[in-house]
């Protein structure tokens, strides 16, 4: 792994972490960044989808710890019984959708970085 | 490719997780359990002139001892609204017509009504007129809004305000004094706002008003002997000049007593289709709510000191309505409930008084209908500028709505086909009766908690405007009664004959060109009361007020059909002295007083029939053998209930359909019950009543059948009669119930249920009930208090004292309700410190 790439994975984690502790703002706000920070400081497609499943660690552990309390597992309940859902199904739509949205971020932006750094290499070669 | 694949599964995944936004593993709902667990520690309270300890007992209960009152209040604001703060944003935005910004347009309807009634209005007055005024008062009002903002900015600044919020995606808006009191005045609304005039007057043009006469009379059969005050009415030295009987048999629907003909076909159609149309808006629906208070003298008490028990029926919801609180100040030591949003105790009890409050259901809402032509209407022979008010309703997700609300000098207009009737209230007319809508009840409120016996309460009561309550009290002197204060509105009405009469209240529209208005309120001298009365004992379970020679003719009372008051008067000439004890098996009672008068007929009426069926022939047996008692688990209550149905459906479905009556609006119980034993010809029942009552049983069975299957013995009460608490926001999930319950309509032991063999095939529940019972005592000169409601203190779900009072209120228990007079005699380790920001 190239030393961009380790940076683009911690500072992935580093986004997740600050964005969902500290910033007053959606979750899904905090599974964008992480997904830009990842595609962006990655140099290959894969060790941007890598570095932003890092990043979303923060986000699955603190929802674990909220769930595996009593209390947040009765809180679980009550919101899968308004949902008409099974409690697994909201944590796995939740998880899935952090996961969904960083990763698919992380595509774009690394894809879209390729793309333009290709161009750029074939119009340097031209 | 890839681009656009993902691009197009984010765009999803954006959309799908929207409803998961509440779920934020840091600052969604999860915080709701750290805001449930709160109970205790270092609160900073700004503005705070002193020390203020809050020791929080083992139900949630807060005893707040402060030396400085405002310093009390603002530690209440803030305590309700670390515990109840969704239920006070969903209160106020009910009454204020605020709703449907956080609800959408499931709410508009209420809205558009609440905003035509001008609750907000009129506490915009009653706000201004007592910063004015009382400043005392709007003092303790302000200071509770602080602490109420205060526990706002720190949840909010830590992301923990309550998951309610967080499902539905808003923030509250900072508390204000004009919140609490247009929550009192929704409260007042609900207690007195009664359409009944209106209602009358559909009926009086659909059926005629000989029929309304008979079915809906001024004074309920069976109500003579048990009213409120005892004796004649009569009161200081004055008495109604005219007969009563002579009053309760005229036509109060013609033209002589409204000025209104509803003779004339097309203004009575028109005025049918008006009336309508704002029983749609307004979801008019015959409504269950009562109450009973009752008290005895020392004479009739086994230790030889008054007892108090009350306890209002209202919508039973989760969060309570209720909020339990003990305050001590330098002032006063006071203990009882109060609503989240209002800082006041509303029933309780200090070391010389306790009071208890049940509605007294005396009239005071009227309808005019007016004489409009383009922006001006007609009045006292001038025509005069309608008052037209922009009220701006936001939709959520669908922007904003204006409305024009256009006001006479009696209040907001109803228009429909042409026609306008305006609606006046005391909430909204005020205690000056200049439409200002200023009413004064804080400031009794104010006075109350400070009274030192019930001479005090008597002088506090005199601010109490509306809703009009029967207020039981007892004292430490072993002074008993129930006084019945507020805004009485008469009218002088010149009868047929010439002579004049003082009224209360109207049976029917008035013709609103002047010359139907109220001259004034009751003085409150003259409001009913009885202290220390001879018979030892008074109750007062919204049944008729006052005897028949009371000065104003009361021809708007609303009164209860009168089984609870039956029973309860029953109850208490029942025995020589009575007990704590008694008084809570009474509260619990389940005998229905109307099962008891009309039964035993019901039965012999099918005597001659020999064609009776083996579940029709055990179902009279158990009748037959039945003490009354809607218990849960006995049968014959079921088949009481359900043949009783079948008989208002077989009296009056048909002729009410035939005359285009097109809502359920059947007659009281104790009209079918007088029926039934009186005029067994009538014509409701066809010129026979055995012939009805035959037809109507085998309704009832069959359906029964239907519903519970062909084994009577399987028919247990409880299996129909069933008892859902739900939560405000409708979510079963955070509600309670269905559960099997005791009791109906009519017994002590309030569980309004219909009528209705529909209910036995679609969601009918038991939704009120008695939300506060208490027993309150001065045994020794020393105040010994009992009481329950049915919920917990805090609207967390996740809350130990979420519902942690609901069983013992469900099995007829009390709880102890002690008055410490300082923190550590509360006994509780959960202590709450507040101090000033300075500090």
């Amino acid at each position: 792994m190239r030393f961009r790439d380790l940076l683009g994975t911690l500072a992935s984690i580093l986004v997740g972490y600050l964005l969902l502790f500290h910033v007053n703002s959606p979750w899904q706000v905090s599974a964008l960044s992480v997904g830009v920070v990842a595609g962006l400081l990655s140099t290959r497609l894969g060790v941007a989808v890598f570095s932003s499943l890092v990043g979303s660690i923060p986000f699955i552990v603190v929802l674990a710890v909220r769930t595996s309390d009593p209390a947040g597992g009765k809180l679980l309940g009550l919101i899968a019984s308004i949902a008409g859902l099974p409690p697994y199904a909201i944590l796995g739509l939740l998880t899935l959708s952090y996961l969904g949205i960083s990763i698919s971020t992380a595509s774009i932006v690394s894809t879209v970085l390729g793309m333009i750094s290709s161009r750029k290499r074939r119009a340097g070669s031209w | 490719m890839t681009v656009s694949v993902s691009v197009l599964v984010l765009a999803a995944l954006l959309q799908i997780s929207v409803p998961l936004q509440a779920l934020h593993p840091v600052r969604g709902v999860w915080t709701e359990f750290e805001a449930a667990r709160w109970e205790g520690g270092e609160v900073v309270l700004k503005g705070l002139k002193g020390k203020v300890t809050a020791v929080i007992d083992g139900r949630g209960v807060p005893h707040v001892f402060a030396e400085d009152e405002q310093d009390a209040f603002r530690a209440l604001g803030y305590l309700h609204a670390r515990k109840r703060l969704w239920q006070m944003d969903v209160q106020r935005r009910l009454a204020s017509g605020r709703l449907s910004e956080i609800l959408g347009e499931v709410a508009f309807t209420n809205d558009l009504l609440m905003r035509v009634i001008g609750l907000h209005r009129s506490a915009k007055g009653t706000v201004s007129w007592l910063e004015r005024n009382s400043p005392e008062v709007f003092g303790l009002l302000q200071a509770y809004a602080d602490g109420v903002n205060a526990a706002i900015e720190e949840m909010r600044s830590a992301g923990r305000l309550p998951m309610t919020f967080k499902l539905l995606n808003y923030e509250p808006e900072p508390w204000r004094v004009e919140d609490s009191i247009v929550w009192s005045k929704y409260m007042a609304w609900t207690l007195t706002g009664f359409w009944y005039p209106l209602l009358l007057t559909y009926l009086a043009i659909k059926l005629g008003p000989e029929d309304v006469a008979e079915l809906y009379p001024v004074r309920h059969y069976y109500s003579g002997n048990a009213t409120v005050v005892p004796g004649d009415g009569s009161v200081g030295g004055e008495s109604l000049p005219v007969d009563s009987e002579v009053l309760m048999g005229l036509d109060w629907h013609s033209k002589w007593a409204t000025g209104i003909d509803l003779s004339d076909r097309e203004l009575a159609g028109r005025l049918a289709a008006l009336i309508e149309k704002v029983a749609e808006l307004a979801r008019i629906a015959p409504s269950d709510l009562g109450s009973n208070n009752w008290v005895v003298g020392p004479s009739h008490s086994a230790t030889g000191a008054p007892i108090l028990a009350d306890d209002p029926h209202l919508p039973l919801n989760l969060p309570s309505l209720w909020y339990e609180v003990h305050l001590v100040t330098r002032e006063y030591n006071v203990r009882g409930v109060t609503l989240p949003g209002v800082p006041f105790v509303i029933i309780g009890f200090n070391e010389q008084l306790a009071w208890g409050l049940t509605n007294s259901q005396i009239g005071v809402t009227d309808f005019y209908l007016e004489t409009v032509e383009g922006d001006r209407y007609l009045f006292k022979g001038e025509w005069r500028q309608l008052q037209r008010v922009e009220e701006v309703i936001r939709v959520k997700g669908q922007g904003e709505r204006r409305i024009t609300v256009n006001l006479t000098v009696h209040g907001p207009l109803f228009s429909y086909g042409g026609l306008h009737v305006a609606l006046k209230w005391t909430g909204n007319s005020g205690f000056n009766d200049d439409g200002s809508g200023v009413t004064r009840e804080a400031i009794a409120a104010y006075k109350v908690v400070r009274a030192k016996g019930y001479r005090d309460l008597l002088e506090a009561l005199r601010y109490w405007d509306v809703p009009s309550q029967n207020w039981a009290f007892v004292d430490r002197e072993g002074n008993y009664g129930i006084v019945v204060p507020g805004l009485f509105p008469y009218r002088v009405v010149r009868l047929p004959d010439g002579r004049e009469v003082r009224v209360i209240g109207s049976r029917s529209v008035l013709d609103g060109r002047g010359d139907h208005e109220w001259a004034g309120f009751v003085p409150y001298e003259l409001v009913p009361k009885t202290v220390n009365p001879e018979r030892g004992y008074a109750a007062a379970p919204n049944q008729l007020t006052v005897g028949p020679r009371y000065p104003y003719f009361i021809l708007a009372g609303w009164y209860d059909p009168g089984a609870r008051a039956q029973r309860i008067h029953w109850l208490l000439g029942s025995k020589a002295v009575h007990t704590v004890e008694d008084f809570a098996r009474y509260q619990c009672d389940v005998v229905l007083w109307f099962a008891r008068a009309a039964t035993p007929r019901l039965v012999s009426s099918l005597e001659k029939f020999g064609d009776l069926d083996d579940r029709e022939r055990r179902a009279l047996e158990e009748l037959r053998n039945w003490d009354y008692s809607m218990s849960k688990d006995r049968v014959a209550p079921t088949v009481f209930w359900a043949w009783f149905s079948a008989l208002y459906d077989e009296a009056f479905r048909r002729p009410f359909s035939e005359r285009g009556i097109k809502w359920r609006l059947y007659p009281l119980e104790s009209t079918l019950v007088y029926l039934v034993n009186e005029r067994p010809e009538s014509k409701w029942f066809g010129g026979n009543l055995s012939t009805a009552a035959r037809r109507a049983l085998r309704t009832a069975i069959d359906k029964l059948s239907e519903a519970l299957g062909p084994d009577v013995s399987g028919w247990s009460w409880g299996k129909v009669h069933r008892l859902r608490i739900g939560h405000l926001s409708s979510l079963d999930a955070l509600s309670i119930g269905p559960l099997p319950h005791d009791g109906s309509s009519g017994t002590l032991l309030n569980a309004g249920f219909p009528y209705d063999l529909k209910a036995l095939r679609s969601r009918v529940f038991v939704t009120s009930g008695p939300s506060w019972r208490t027993i309150v005592t001065f045994e020794g000169g020393k105040v010994s208090a009992l009481g329950v409601y049915p919920g917990g203190q805090s609207e967390s779900p996740l809350s130990p004292h979420y519902s942690d009072s609901f069983k013992a209120w469900h099995e007829c228990k009390l709880f102890p309700l002690d008055l410490p007079s300082s923190p550590s005699d509360v006994g509780s380790p959960i202590i709450i410190n507040f101090r000033g920001s300075g500090a």
